[in-house]
């Protein structure tokens, strides 16, 4: 049976290389993105394994944008993977300085849209035993100065996500939660403007984790919140 | 069913093909032969294209499509050598297009079948088009497929680019290359179609002062066209549509009035059919639609068509028995029968450059 995965956020950085991975390992991929030559560069780049790729350009708090997603996945007779990997960042610095409504940009990206997209999405996950993954950070845990309002957003996606696990787990799909850890990518320099971050290591570093992660059977990880670039790769033996 | 005698009964003879425009013939473009169909009456009657002001009443409205033809086709060519033509159909969100896969043919190329995802062709100039899933994504991923969801990089914007290095789509029966304003009809305003909207081609600038004079009024909508699917008998696929809010007021004015509405090709029944509601309420709207007219679809705003003579078992026959249906034919299906067998006998030519039919 063609396998078939959804990742938002694939026209560039770590969605990216989700991306590849999937292609690489025969998935027909369907990659949401909302800058249209990233996307068709991101396209060109994972039709080299030769796996159909599907490119659904658009903001992913757009409705039609979420439904265009979803219904490609429903044309190619289903979905297996899907992998909310978009998120917004928003301004970093001190709480006190928060712009509050910016609130009304990252909820929508970091929280709205996974939801949104696994309302939609579980009945074609069913029966495949399909695999939610949600992009989380270290800062959704841990008190960052500066990374609060980012971190509240992934905090609640966190929650949703073990919740969520638990809902779906006698409709036979299951969520899990991935912090891939500091990269060097473009929304990583949008955190440290002006900063050299190439002391990070680009997201290409996460791939052995996500070749692991889709090795894993999706029943036995349910709920589970795996750290892709732990030093002693302890992802490899999940507690 | 409607049309369905019609959709199986006939085979269309080469010489009933018309291979080259009417100025070929040295004939204008409204010298074409007209079919007038009256529904109610169940009348045919044979007249020509530059008659028509006679068969329209002062009041009624003309709907047309401002899309023009793009050089839709390219040569292009495989790592490997391969020679091969594409076909840009249509634009899909984000850039993306249709594309359709051909190799060169005796006379025009022919569909090809053999592409896979990841099939990466160059086109003249230094650009790159890439196959990345066929289209539509119904169709699985096993099957063979012609037409594929392609990512097209060109090194200069699309429009400048086909017009140095695209031609128009020109298909067999077609038997020369002619130039791309034999490809435009006087209502284009906006590039974007693969095919001509052909229904229209045979207005002139006089005939439509003639109309105008006599109290006809004109709307215009926008549908570019994707490639037909004659070769392979397939449903018509999505096609970007906009429809002006000006034009949506005057479909329903002309309907609150009892005003024929005569849609100029099946295009522009596509696109109002789509922006109206099952009350028969015509809004504006812009977007693709997939909508395909059937026996189980009726019309909702359209009462009259202009349009070719189209092949057997395509499926704008039913979308031509529902026209006929609107403007109030009792047995659409038996009229459009005899119409067409009519028009074989008549010998008019089938086609883009081909002769007209009037419902109404």
């Amino acid at each position: 049976m063609n396998r078939i995965a959804l990742v938002t956020g694939g026209s560039r950085g770590l969605g990216l290389v989700i991306a590849r991975v999937l292609a690489a390992r025969g998935y027909t991929v369907i990659i949401g993105g909302r800058d249209p030559d990233a996307l068709a560069g991101a396209a060109r780049d994972l039709s080299r394994h030769g796996s159909a790729v599907v490119p659904v350009a658009g903001d992913i708090t757009d409705p039609a944008v979420r439904t265009s997603l979803i219904d490609a996945a429903r044309q190619l007779g289903g979905l297996d993977v899907l992998v909310n990997n978009a998120s917004a960042l928003g301004p970093i610095g001190p709480m006190l300085g928060f712009d509050v409504p910016q609130f009304g940009r990252l909820f929508p990206v970091n929280v709205g849209a996974p939801l949104v997209l696994t309302q939609l999405a579980v009945p074609l996950l069913a029966g495949r035993r399909g695999l939610i993954v949600n992009i989380t950070s270290d800062a959704a845990v841990a008190a960052y100065p500066g990374w609060g309002p980012y971190g509240a957003t992934k905090a609640a996606l966190e929650l949703l996500t073990r919740t969520l696990a638990t809902e779906l787990a006698d409709r036979g799909v299951s969520a899990v939660l991935v912090d891939p850890g500091d990269m060097r990518t473009r929304m990583h320099q949008e955190a440290f403007p002006g900063e050299d971050i190439s002391d990070r290591p680009l997201p290409e570093v996460t791939a052995p984790f996500w070749n692991w992660l889709f090795d894993q059977d999706p029943g036995a990880i349910r709920g589970q919140r795996f750290a892709a670039q732990q030093e002693d790769a302890r992802w490899l033996q999940p507690a | 069913m409607a049309a369905a005698g019609v959709t199986e009964a006939f085979t269309l003879p080469p010489h009933l093909e018309a291979a080259e425009p009417p100025e070929a013939r040295g004939l204008r473009r409204d010298d074409v032969r007209l079919l007038v169909s009256r529904a109610e009456e169940d009348s045919i009657v044979h007249s020509s294209f530059r008659d028509l002001p006679r068969w329209l009443a002062p009041g009624d409205l003309l709907v047309v499509n401002t899309s023009g033809t793009l050089n839709a086709a390219l040569t292009a060519w495989t790592s490997d050598g391969g020679g091969f033509e594409l076909h840009l159909s249509t634009r899909l969100p984000g850039n993306f297009w249709v594309v359709e896969v051909r190799r060169p043919g005796p006379v025009a190329s022919l569909p090809d079948r053999n592409a896979r995802a990841g099939t990466a062709f160059e086109v003249e100039g230094g650009g790159h088009v890439t196959l990345l899933a066929p289209y539509p994504l119904t169709g699985g991923l096993a099957a063979a497929s012609r037409l594929w969801i392609a990512a097209i990089e060109l090194p200069r914007p699309l429009l400048p680019y086909l017009e140095r290095f695209g031609r128009p789509i020109r298909y067999g029966y077609v038997t020369s290359a002619w130039p791309r304003s034999m490809y435009q009809t006087i209502f284009a305003t906006e590039p974007g179609s693969a095919e001509m909207p052909s229904a229209a081609r045979p207005f002139t600038a006089d005939l439509v002062t003639r109309l105008v004079s006599g109290g006809v009024q004109i709307a215009p909508l926008l549908l570019h066209t994707g490639v037909a699917s004659l070769e392979d008998h397939e449903p018509p696929y999505e096609e970007y549509f906009r429809v002006p809010p000006e034009t949506a007021e005057r479909v329903n004015a002309a309907r609150r009035t009892g005003r024929r509405i005569v849609a100029v090709g099946t295009t522009v029944v596509r696109a109002l059919e789509t922006v109206t509601d099952t009350r028969g309420t015509t809004s504006a709207g812009e977007g693709w639609t997939n909508l395909v007219i059937t026996p189980s679809r009726p019309l909702r705003a359209v009462t009259g068509l202009i349009t070719g003579l189209h092949e057997p078992r395509a499926t704008h026959l039913a979308m031509v028995a529902q026209a006929l249906a609107a403007a109030g034919a009792a047995d659409p299906s038996a009229h459009l029968d005899r119409a067409y067998r009519e028009a074989r006998q008549a010998r008019y030519l089938w086609h883009e450059f081909g002769d007209s039919h009037l419902i109404i």
